[in-house]
């Protein structure tokens, strides 16, 4: 299914959308899971560090919307409302399960003409799409993030990934600004150290 | 100037934010002017910040989004009584009603006070989400056969006592303590009647209580595969109870 992530969102159907979902309407609902599973699963990805795993939590975070929608006052936009779920939904995936699953399995296979070719175990390899596409220093960075702590890499997967300012990551997170500034610079400065050998993959590609 | 590159490199995250004061900035912008040192971790700070920021996006396809939706539409949701009388648990699904039909009836122990007094002051009650065309149901649905068939039923008794659940509620739901009430949810399923004694066999090995048998959540999902997987499953309908921590599942088996 091919989706256009829109920056900005329709915020005035957005809360129309809220509100019907809030009187019972599922198509309403349904529209706002339309609106935001793409950036879910993304952000779940990026936390999990597989597709299976994110999969899961992103079907955790939207039926856990669905049951506390009414809990969402407007105080915060929707969409914070909607990370913080998710953040939740992560690290308690994460403290559950202790270890994380990567996308490292791939089996040499031949088929009848003698042909070699890579067999990638759908739910937890990546395609030989992202396998080609993804140079060494995206791999690089994506192990280096799964190495950090969680609450390490919650801050900076807000932050670089997703692109959230500070003050809606402190929204987010609970925790207040000055907190998630120096979270963010030790996330930081620890990736810089987990990615130290492969320095001039990133200063040049 | 070793102490200076400590504090000055202790400060690039948040100079690359503009997350400084103005003063700290030029600081640090002077120290990097002349310290190609500190000038090469900036520079491989903003290298990952960017790289992070091009991390390829992956996106839901069409099988997650049913997934999602399947899901939802199973969840529960707390009715309020508004107009007297109790009302029951719906369903997110259509309920078809049938003379003579599988019904897996699903009792659920959780926290929920059924007390039919609610009032919508309890941010927690809410009338659920009914939908007639919602999708709860399976694919691979068989038209059941004629419904003129009696129903078989296997009835039975013993109340094992419910398990006091934890819920772990956002702040906003006020739970009060409460007796265990066993809400009933029906979840019917639909097999041809020379199915159902197989499908009962396969139950055996629970406890009985009442019309049906009593099943812990964890087994749940494997029996229901189960279920499905028989021959002579013709489909479901209603949903299953919200899997909360302790809570045990009841199965009615009826035949069509």
């Amino acid at each position: 299914m091919a989706f256009i992530q829109k920056k900005v969102v329709n915020t005035v159907s957005e809360s129309e959308y809220i509100r019907l979902s809030l009187e019972g309407d599922t198509a309403a609902f349904e529209k706002l899971v339309l609106l935001y599973e793409n950036k879910i699963l993304n952000y779940c990805y990026r936390m999990l560090g597989n597709r299976a795993d994110a999969e899961d939590a992103t079907q955790e975070v939207f039926v856990k919307l669905f049951r506390f929608l009414e809990s969402y006052t407007g105080q915060s936009a929707f969409s914070t409302w909607l990370f913080k779920i998710a953040s939740n939904v992560c690290l308690d995936y994460l403290r559950k399960h202790k270890r994380l699953r990567t996308e490292t399995v791939s089996l040499h296979q031949q088929n009848d003409e003698g042909d070699e070719f890579l067999l990638n175990i759908k739910s937890d390899a990546p395609t030989p799409y992202e396998t080609a596409q993804k140079n060494e220093a995206q791999r690089a960075l994506e192990t280096a993030l799964l190495n950090l702590g969680e609450e390490q890499r919650l801050v900076i997967v807000l932050r670089d990934v997703e692109g959230l300012s500070y003050e809606e990551i402190s929204r987010i997170t609970g925790l207040n600004e000055g907190t998630v500034k120096s979270r963010i610079n030790r996330a930081r400065r620890a990736l810089k150290k987990l990615l130290e050998k492969d320095r001039e993959l990133f200063l040049f590609s | 100037m070793k102490k200076d590159c400590e504090l000055i490199q202790n400060q690039l995250s948040s100079y690359i934010d503009g997350m400084l004061t103005v003063e700290e900035s030029e600081t640090v912008r002077k120290h990097l002017a002349v310290c190609s040192e500190c000038q090469k971790e900036h520079d491989f700070m903003c290298a990952i910040v960017k790289k992070a920021k091009d991390l390829p996006v992956i996106c839901a396809d069409d099988a997650l989004h049913k997934a999602i939706m399947q899901r939802v539409l199973q969840t529960k949701k707390p009715v309020v009584k508004r107009f007297g009388g109790r009302k029951l648990w719906q369903t997110a699904s259509a309920l078809v009603g049938a003379a003579a039909v599988l019904v897996i009836s699903i009792i659920s122990f959780n926290s929920l006070p059924s007390h039919p007094d609610l009032t919508i002051e309890n941010p927690a009650m809410v009338t659920p989400v009914t939908d007639a065309s919602a999708n709860g149901k399976p694919t691979g649905e068989v038209t059941p056969k004629t419904r003129a068939l009696p129903a078989q039923e296997t009835t039975v008794t013993a109340q094992t006592t419910p398990e006091e659940p934890v819920y772990e509620e956002p702040s906003s739901y006020a739970r009060t303590p409460r007796n265990i009430e066993a809400e009933e949810k029906t979840l019917i399923f639909y097999f041809a009647p020379d199915a159902v004694l197989e499908a009962a066999e396969k139950l055996s090995a629970y406890t009985k209580d009442g019309e049906g048998y009593l099943i812990p959540t964890e087994e749940l999902d494997a029996v229901l595969v189960q279920l499905k997987a028989q021959n002579g499953y013709l489909r479901n309908e209603g949903e299953f109870a919200e899997q909360t921590e302790k809570t045990n599942v009841k199965l009615v088996l009826k035949a069509e």
